[in-house]
């Protein structure tokens, strides 16, 4: 008889019961939001479904819709991941080519960043206030295209850049400033959470 | 201008060699731990005697061998007069479970016997024994290559004169003298090195150094 | 074997085999004679009878024959046996030592005696009681000899008593020699046998069956005796044989027994010897002993809490820092500190200390490195991964601070080819050949923990270079490798593939945890396609099964895109799996929680479930699992995920079985907080479609019980209620007046107004909705 390692049994986390679901905040796992993201020139519809959530580790992914953002792909998808800033995350990004001056002056398109506009490169900066804020920062990294990964370069269409993004925890609207080294700068996101009065759970085993 | 330098240093290298004093009590000390460890007791104690003597032996300390001592001799001479099996009931008898546990010993043990097989001309019990009994160490890898040199001798109508004839010398024999000693001082849990083969070993690891830097240095002449 | 055969046993060793094939033969010969010239009745019967007992004779035969690798060896060494049963002492002693100067280090002359029936004349001369010691002592020596020739010989020494007889010796004998003797036999026999455990899983009844002789408080306290007084290589010997006693589950209670003295003896040793090989085998035996939970805790009891055995643990953990300047031993120190630091392992899980697990996980990950002998690896890698488990924070400094990632690489390397005649590197070649399966699970297990819970970890491991992301291990090369291992099992009884195989499926477990690794690394290594074929494969093996349906259950979720092969292959085990309840029912329940989950509006896959499981059934199983509380947890979530956006679940539900279920799971029964929720979840889906709104509103008892928790619950499931009465009020046909109504009656009212101020926005959202919608009444 084969003895079973029960160590080995790696769930973590109490099975379904995620710390923050629909009914408590308004960022879950299969939150979807719906909005538009504005260049001087266009306006594309944009459509954002949430993952996956792990507060434990602050990380986010899930899928980001463009519709006619350029004429021979009328909608492409992407898969990002998502850092929620606060213990683990900085307002310092510290990579993908932005220094202070680029990450003072996104966030500082936030009204409610305005408190931390000034500590926020601190080393002693208490992250533990930025819970305290009515919003989530976070910034969201496009990584690859959907259903296919293995895609790399779409015709006049490119994710090189990021986003600086805050979601409102009262209602769940969010808005995003992207960020990319050779393109055109204060590109607006701005999009709003699909209520539902429904909802299912999932975990990783 | 290069081979001057080359000379100067070593005029100053044999100047620090001349001025330089080591102990006699120091190198007493070292051929002792050297002979000692290696077993040669007997010697280390006429060393002893000799020193006492010409009277510069400070302590008189008891040279008495001790009884593992005796029992490293009688092995040692054993190995050395080619008396293998001999030697192997005197291991066996007092370390009993040597030869079942290091199966390398007993492989250049039982190698250094057909060795003596062949040097005392017994071919048909040699290869009896090659058939029945060193064979089954062709299971360990890391038998094969002195087995097949060991076989090689059989193939050979003079086999001193054959490419494995180092075999046949006494330098085998010391070879796994050095061997079954080493394995002695583990199972007593002893030191095996000694500080006068350290010291050697030192030295050479150190020309080795030196030559692969190519930096120039004067080879003791030994 | 019996006494009375006691006789034939005693001719059979002295004329080997042909005794008793000739006394056969001639009973053959006598009988058929007899069968041909019989006269009456009463013979047949007396023949009949003859037969029989000829026939049972030769059946009983074989059992008493030799292992075969046994039988093949020419009996050459006959006179030797024959001067054992010279009545003089000094023939027989000088017989022992010629035959253990034969036997040593060959393995043929070992099976050749054993064969000429050596092993019950000796057994028989230790037995006896005027025996000289000497002659004893090498006796005994020569059987451990005997014992070192492999399982077979083993197996041989047990069926004549050897074992029996030399453990009533060593709780006799005052003799040192004889005990020092006695005391390697036993641990020559354990260790022989546990040597080629590895390799094959038939040694595993011998192992017990010589386990079982262990069992034995009287043997216990001797050898604990013996670490008191004894010298050092008896020390040595006696700590192996309480060390592999306490590693077997089943025999270490017999420790418990001893376990206050041993500890005493343990420690004291420990604190004050300076000896390594002693020191190694001490801490060995600790760790083991430490390891087993009952006679740890014991241990832990009586040494009043942990501290006296950290102390000397971390003691000897500075001691052996540097390598002292010996060389006889090179790796004992090594092992010292892998043992040393087993041992705080094993007290950090009762008791967790950052600073001294930091500094065990140092020492830890400095022992992993490739120089070091694989056997040290392999313990130090399965010491790591079991104090990195769950501990996220250690699992980055393993990580980052001491390299891991680059020494778990060279676990994956098979040794460089050495010249082959230089014998010291071929010796540690073939060692590290013999042990590359096992490092390999190792490794795999250690990946398996540090890539368990942090993204941030699997990703920096397995993401490929991109601006400053550098990945530490080439993703394509740990693919290869998980590949490798999991393809690595065409031998079923060979314990170490198996073992690689169940350690490459943990690993792909913790790496399938990922959103993105599932839709990348694992589609570029090909692996989805291995594990259909495994899981085809093995939908009977129960061991791969445990580890295989967790894979398989995170391959179910939607983001995975083989997840419609995964739907068609697993559903119907899974499903059969959850009527029968057998014990892999959590982790299959959880698989068919996560295929039903969606994200997209698609319902099929919730229809694949349903399908198969009728509302009828769905009661059936609540109600046959209400004291399972994972269980029932688990048929909430299922149930909240079948109703969500289902409505033909809903509709198709005309015995009003769901009604049922949220009646007895919340009024009647007493289940835990999160199946409250879960279920909660569930009424809420429910009252999302009308024909569930109806249905809620025709059991006011219901209603007035989720109405209470709305001022009792916890604040989730205030929220909770909050969103089902919204739900409720819903103005969605001509019935909702009367729902108006119904709710005010039933104290809606009153128990909205307490939660009026509170401070959850989402609660505050709804109660305004509610005051809304019943402000018409």
């Amino acid at each position: 008889m084969p003895c079973f390692d029960d160590e080995m049994n790696l769930c973590l986390e109490d099975s379904f019961k995620p710390p923050h679901g629909p009914l408590d905040s308004n960022i879950y796992p299969g939150a979807c939001y719906k909005g538009q993201q504005k260049s001087q020139k266009n306006t594309y519809n944009i459509e954002v479904k949430i993952d996956d959530i792990n507060w434990a580790h602050s990380n986010v992914c899930g899928s980001l819709r463009i519709r006619g953002l350029t004429e021979k792909n009328p909608m492409i998808e992407t898969f990002f991941t998502g850092e929620i800033i606060g213990k683990k995350y900085s307002f310092l990004t510290r990579k993908w080519d932005v220094d202070f001056t680029k990450d003072q002056l996104h966030w500082s398109k936030f009204e409610e960043f305005k408190c931390f506009k000034n500590t926020f490169n601190d080393d002693d900066f208490d992250h533990s206030k930025v819970q305290e804020s009515p919003v989530l920062f976070m910034r969201w990294k496009e990584q690859f295209c959907l259903p296919d990964h293995r895609i790399k370069d779409i015709e006049g269409a490119s994710y090189e850049g990021f986003y600086y993004v805050a979601l409102t925890k009262e209602t769940g609207d969010i808005r995003g400033y992207y960020y990319a080294k050779d393109s055109e700068p204060d590109q607006l996101l701005t999009l709003q959470l699909e209520k539902k009065n429904s909802s299912s759970a999932f975990q990783f085993l | 201008m290069e081979s001057e330098a080359i000379l100067t240093r070593e005029k100053s290298w044999e100047d620090f060699l001349d001025k330089t004093h080591v102990d006699h009590e120091l190198m007493t000390q070292l051929v002792k731990g050297y002979l000692t460890s290696e077993g040669f007791h007997d010697i280390s104690q006429i060393m002893d005697e000799e020193a006492k003597e010409i009277g510069f032996a400070e302590k008189n300390e008891s040279s008495e061998p001790t009884e593992l001592q005796k029992i490293q001799r009688s092995i040692r001479e054993a190995i050395l007069g080619g008396n293998i099996k001999l030697a192997e009931s005197l291991i066996n008898k007092n370390f009993p479970e040597m030869l079942d546990d290091d199966h390398l010993l007993h492989f250049y043990l039982q190698t250094l016997h057909l060795v003596e097989l062949i040097r005392a001309k017994n071919f048909i019990e040699a290869i009896k024994f090659a058939q029945e009994d060193i064979v089954e160490k062709g299971d360990h890898p890391e038998c094969l290559p002195d087995l097949e040199r060991a076989m090689g001798l059989l193939a050979y109508e003079k086999p001193e004169e054959s490419p494995f004839g180092d075999l046949l010398k006494q330098g085998f024999r010391l070879k796994v003298w050095t061997q079954v000693n080493q394995s002695i001082h583990t199972h007593e849990q002893k030191d095996t090195s000694n500080r006068l083969s350290n010291t050697m070993k030192y030295a050479l690891w150190n020309e080795k150094l030196f030559s692969s830097l190519k930096i120039p240095f004067t080879k003791p002449n030994l | 074997m019996s006494e009375d055969s006691s006789w034939m046993l005693e001719l059979h060793c002295r004329f080997g085999k042909w005794f008793l094939v000739l006394f056969l033969v001639f009973d053959v010969f006598v009988l058929a004679i007899k069968t041909i010239n019989y006269h009456g009745t009463y013979e047949v019967l007396s023949i009949i009878c003859d037969w029989v007992t000829l026939i049972c004779f030769i059946g009983i035969m074989p059992s008493a024959s030799f292992p075969s690798e046994l039988a093949k060896v020419k009996a050459t060494g006959q006179p030797f046996v024959d001067r054992l049963f010279s009545a003089d002492p000094q023939v027989q002693w000088e017989s022992v030592n010629d035959m253990r100067n034969l036997t040593a280090g060959n393995r043929r002359q070992k099976a050749n005696f054993i064969v000429v029936g050596a092993i019950p004349r000796l057994v028989y001369i230790i037995q006896q009681e005027d025996c000289m010691d000497e002659l004893r002592r090498d006796c005994i020596t020569l059987l451990t000899s005997l014992a070192k020739g492999g399982n077979g010989n083993v197996t041989s020494l047990c069926d004549y008593g050897a074992c029996d007889a030399v453990i009533s010796i060593l709780l006799s004998s005052q003799t040192n020699s004889v005990v020092l003797a006695a005391v390697r036999f036993l641990r020559t026999i354990l260790m022989t046998v546990a040597h080629q455990h590895h390799k094959h899983r038939k040694t595993v009844t011998i192992e017990s069956f010589i386990l079982d002789k262990f069992e034995d408080e009287k043997l216990i306290s001797r050898l604990v005796e013996i670490l008191e007084f004894g010298n050092t290589s008896l020390k040595i010997s006696s700590l192996e044989i309480i060390a592999k006693v306490a590693s077997s589950k089943s025999k270490c209670l017999v420790i418990e027994l001893v376990g206050i003295k041993l500890l005493e003896v343990l420690l004291k040793l420990l604190d004050r010897n300076d000896e390594p090989r002693l020191v190694a085998a001490g801490t060995r035996a600790m760790a083991t002993l430490l390891e087993q939970s009952r006679v740890g805790r014991t241990f832990i009891y009586v040494s009043s809490g942990t501290n006296k055995i950290q102390n000397v643990m971390e003691k000897v953990l500075t001691n052996y820092r540097v390598k002292p300047t010996i060389t006889y031993d090179a790796n004992a120190p090594d092992f010292v500190r892998a043992n040393a630091a087993q041992c705080l392992v094993t007290i950090l899980s009762i008791e967790y200390r950052q600073q001294l697990s930091r500094n065990v996980c140092n020492v830890l990950s400095e022992l992993c490195d490739p120089e070091k002998d694989p056997e040290i690896r392999i313990q130090t890698a399965s010491s790591l991964t079991k104090l990195l488990r769950n501990r996220v924070y250690l699992q980055n400094h393993a990580f980052y601070s001491n390299r891991l990632p680059k020494k778990i690489e060279k676990f994956f390397q098979r040794p460089p080819a050495v010249d082959s005649s230089d014998v010291h590197s071929v010796q540690t070649f073939t060692k590290e050949l013999n042990f590359f399966p096992r490092l390999r699970s190792a490794a795999f297990d250690l990946l398996a923990v540090l890539l368990s819970e942090d993204e941030s970890l699997r990703d920096a491991l397995l993401v490929h270079s991109c601006g400053s992301e550098r990945s530490l291990l080439h993703v394509n090369w740990l693919m290869s490798r998980l590949s490798e291992g999991l393809n690595e099992h065409q031998d079923p009884a060979n314990p170490e593939s198996r073992a690689l195989l169940i350690s490459s499926l943990r690993c792909l477990r913790s790496i399938s945890r990922s959103n993105r690794h599932l839709r990348t690394s694992l589609v570029d290594g090909d692996i989805y396609q291995i594990i259909v074929k495994l899981y085809e494969e093995s939908r009977n093996d129960e061991e791969i099964l445990s580890q295989i349906i967790p894979v398989v259950g995170n391959f179910l979720v939607d983001f995975c895109p083989y997840k419609d092969d995964f739907v068609g292959l697993v559903t119907d085990d899974f499903v059969e799996n959850i009527k029968t309840g057998n014990k892999f029912i959590d982790h299959t329940l959880s698989a068919l929680i996560n295929m039903t989950y969606s994200g997209t509006l698609s319902n099929r896959y919730k229809d694949e479930v349903s399908s198969s499981i009728s509302h009828e059934e769905f009661l059936e199983l609540v109600q046959k699992y209400s004291s399972n509380e994972s269980v029932i947890e688990k048929l909430g979530t299922l149930l909240r995920n079948l109703i969500h956006d289902n409505v033909i679940y809903v509709k198709s539900d005309s015995q009003d079985c769901l009604m049922e279920i949220f009646r007895q799971m919340l009024i009647n029964l007493p289940i835990t907080e999160v199946a409250v929720v879960q279920f909660l979840h569930a009424v809420i889906n429910f009252s999302d479609h009308c024909e569930g709104v109806s249905k809620l509103c025709k059991d006011p008892d219901l209603l007035t019980y989720l109405i209470d928790l709305m001022t009792t619950g916890t604040e989730i499931v205030k929220t909770q209620i909050v969103v089902l009465v919204n739900n409720l009020l819903r103005n969605s046909d001509e019935a909702f007046p009367f729902r108006q109504r119904l709710l005010v009656d039933l104290g809606v009212l009153k128990a909205v107004d307490l939660l009026k101020n509170s401070s959850n926005h989402k609660i505050n959202d709804a109660v305004k909705k509610i005051y809304s919608r019943l402000d018409e009444v």
